[in-house]
């Protein structure tokens, strides 16, 4: 997933990053609302993870920009205080779930997936195609009941195509969601990382999952 | 519980019933003399009436008194109450009146002895009546037959003692009606005098901790109880402020204890997640944030020590040694910064709580040191008594001054951190009040002006 961390503590936010990146998730970071704003202008997010106390204009009146912009990606709210009614202010101006501090990062992580499922208007984190069984909250794949490991891009990559079966992808949105703003893949970065999930995807005899679209770039399709 | 409408009514009451019983025997007492004296001034009347009227028949030298008279002032045969009788010097009754037939009345007391008087007497049928009696002679007697006589006129004192009943019986039912009819409009009165004070305590008791802004309705309240209602809502507003700062000191204080926390179990969470991120480098970022913690604990127990009121054993300060070595630890960030410290003592010894006469000097001088714009100058000067401190601040302005000692206030855009938690100069603040003095803070030119007192 592409993912904003909106954060002010630079430990935090390293470590946030970090671990998310460590997941396979391609992840901006800003330490303060303005920084944030120019990326939430320039890309486009699955999902953004705020905190609320940053230096200069909280985290709820970006919120409330934001969504006065249109922009719909779902926020998760990050922040020490704890109160009723500043959970209450936060979902009234568009957030999207909320989370105290100190959190784990397995519930950070799961409401990231939780949030964009319901984005997407999915009840269920799986998804089942052919012989394939994607779980993206485990993420876990399985095919003809055989599991398959893949490293943590691989997972990502197959995530974006998977999610949308028959649309295809250009490389350039590809890359958008398997790389951050500091991470600038090789060229061909993108055709070695769907080689690479073919075959680990598309063993011997199995029907191929990913295809090619020459010129335009790639599709899942399980038929 | 006493209470005040309770005790008002006993106590006006009771004055009331006093008022009305003493009136009431008075009144009844003034009467009593008043009919005594007409009464008696009734006997004189007749007394005189009869005088006059006597007569000495010189012909059969005989003492009579004019029927007529006699019948005029009440003594006819028809008025049983009512009796005179003539007595000589010997004591012979010379002439009676028809009510008394050939009875005698008594001889009152005193009658002997005094030439005029006026006593109670028991009259005939054993009925109680009161007599006049007098000297005389009778104008006639010429030949001195009958020379000081004596009379003596006595009627019942029924009807006396029966309008004196009438009179008692009237002023008593006036009387019992009055009380009742008082403590009516008492009641009314003290309810209506102490409504406004009813009202108050209502509003008092409905004053709820959670509801502080609430405020007592003084407009309507009568003079006596206005000052109380507004220093009322004075010490609710007050308590309103303490209240909300106190609220926002221990969410402030929960923030900041979560952000630092936050970063170590995250950091710890990637760690144990991913051993190879277990950097020396990552190790070092939670050390830094383990230590950020400890600064703030320690700043917080500071405060709550300078405003807990626990006070330490006073020992000797060397004003100028302390305030070095406040420097000294600051000395990397002052190199780096290339900023410039003067420091000015005015060499001194006094006693004082060791602990938070440090804080006093550190927290003055990490402020400086961590806000003044680089290269500039930062000015210390100390007394016994007294630290000014004076740096350059071109981004303060006077309501920031005004914000500068509230707990975990920053300017904006401050990152916040364990060094810079917003809590420092609200310590330098608790301490110097808690060591019997205080701080000032004022912008001057752009410069920051911070003075701290304390009584050495």
């Amino acid at each position: 997933m592409r993912l904003l961390l909106v954060e002010d503590s630079k430990r935090l936010r390293g470590t946030l990053v970090r671990a998310l990146a460590r997941l396979g998730h391609a992840v901006d970071e800003a330490a303060d609302g303005e920084e944030a704003d120019l990326l939430v202008r320039a890309n486009r997010y699955e999902a953004i993870v705020l905190d609320l106390m940053l230096p200069g204009r909280s985290g709820l009146e970006w919120l409330e920009r934001w969504r006065g912009r249109r922009l719909d990606a779902p926020v998760i709210i990050l922040t020490a205080l704890g109160a009723v009614e500043d959970r209450v202010r936060g979902f009234a101006l568009g957030a999207d779930d909320y989370l105290t501090k100190p959190f784990a990062i397995e519930e950070l992580v799961a409401r990231l997936e939780a949030v964009t499922r319901r984005a997407r208007g999915q009840a269920d984190s799986r998804r089942i195609a052919g012989d394939l069984e994607i779980d993206f909250a485990a993420r876990s794949v399985r095919r003809g009941g055989a599991d398959i490991v893949l490293t943590a891009r691989e997972f990502s990559l197959l995530e974006c195509l998977a999610r949308h079966p028959g649309r295809v992808f250009s490389r350039e949105q590809i890359e958008a969601h398997l790389y951050n703003e500091s991470g600038s893949p090789l060229s061909n970065a993108v055709d070695a990382a769907v080689y690479a999930l073919r075959k680990k995807l598309d063993p011997d005899g199995k029907r191929p999952l990913i295809h090619t679209r020459r010129g335009l770039g790639y599709v899942f399709e399980a038929k | 519980m006493r209470s005040i409408r309770r005790q008002m009514s006993l106590a006006v009451g009771i004055a009331a019933g006093l008022v009305i019983l003493f009136g009431g025997l008075g009144v009844f007492l003034t009467l009593r003399i008043a009919l005594r004296n007409q009464f008696d001034a009734s006997l004189r009347t007749k007394a005189e009436a009869l005088v006059i009227a006597s007569d000495v028949d010189e012909e059969e030298d005989e003492f009579e008194i004019d029927f007529d008279v006699q019948s005029f002032a009440g003594f006819g045969s028809t008025s049983p109450g009512d009796y005179f009788e003539v007595r000589t010097r010997d004591g012979e009754v010379v002439e009676s009146s028809p009510s008394l037939g050939n009875g005698e009345l008594p001889t009152p007391p005193g009658f002997d002895s005094e030439a005029e008087g006026y006593a109670m007497l028991l009259l005939p049928d054993n009925v109680e009546g009161r007599a006049h009696w007098r000297t005389f002679t009778p104008a006639e007697d010429r030949d001195h037959g009958f020379r000081d006589l004596r009379i003596i006129v006595a009627s019942d004192l029924g009807r006396l003692r029966r309008t004196l009943r009438v009179a008692a019986i009237t002023i008593g039912s006036f009387g019992v009606v009055g009380l009742v009819v008082s403590l009516a409009l008492l009641r009314y009165v003290v309810g209506a005098g102490l409504s406004p004070l009813q009202r108050l305590a209502d509003d008092v008791q409905r004053i709820d901790v959670r509801k502080l802004a609430r405020r007592l309705d003084v407009e309507d309240l009568p003079t006596e109880l206005a000052g109380v209602g507004e220093k009322l809502n004075e010490l609710l507003g007050r308590l309103e402020a303490t209240f909300a700062r106190e609220r926002r000191f221990s969410s402030n204080a929960a923030h900041e204890l979560r952000t630092p926390l936050a970063e170590l179990k995250a950091m710890a969470e990637l760690g144990a997640a991913w051993p190879e991120e277990m950097t020396p480098e990552h190790l070092a970022e939670m050390l830094e944030a383990i230590g950020d913690l400890e600064t703030l604990i320690e700043k917080l127990a500071l405060l709550a020590r300078a405003e807990g009121g626990s006070q330490g054993v006073p020992e000797p300060i060397d004003l100028e040694a302390v305030l070095a070595e406040c420097i000294d630890r600051r000395n990397s960030e002052i190199e780096s910064r290339r900023l410039r410290v003067e420091l000015r003592v005015e060499p001194g010894r006094f006693l004082c709580d060791p602990v938070l006469f440090r804080a006093v000097a550190g927290n003055l001088v990490d402020n400086a040191v961590a806000y003044s714009p680089e290269g500039s100058v930062v000015r210390i000067e100390a007394s016994a008594g007294c630290i000014r401190v004076v740096n350059e601040a071109p981004d303060l302005n006077e309501e920031d001054v005004e914000r500068l000692f509230e707990r975990f206030w920053r300017k904006e855009g401050v990152r916040a951190d364990g060094r810079h938690s917003g809590l420092g100069l609200s310590i330098v603040r608790s301490s110097a009040e808690f060591l019997g003095g205080g701080c000032r803070a004022a912008l001057e030119d752009g410069r920051l002006c911070i003075e701290v007192l304390w009584s050495s």
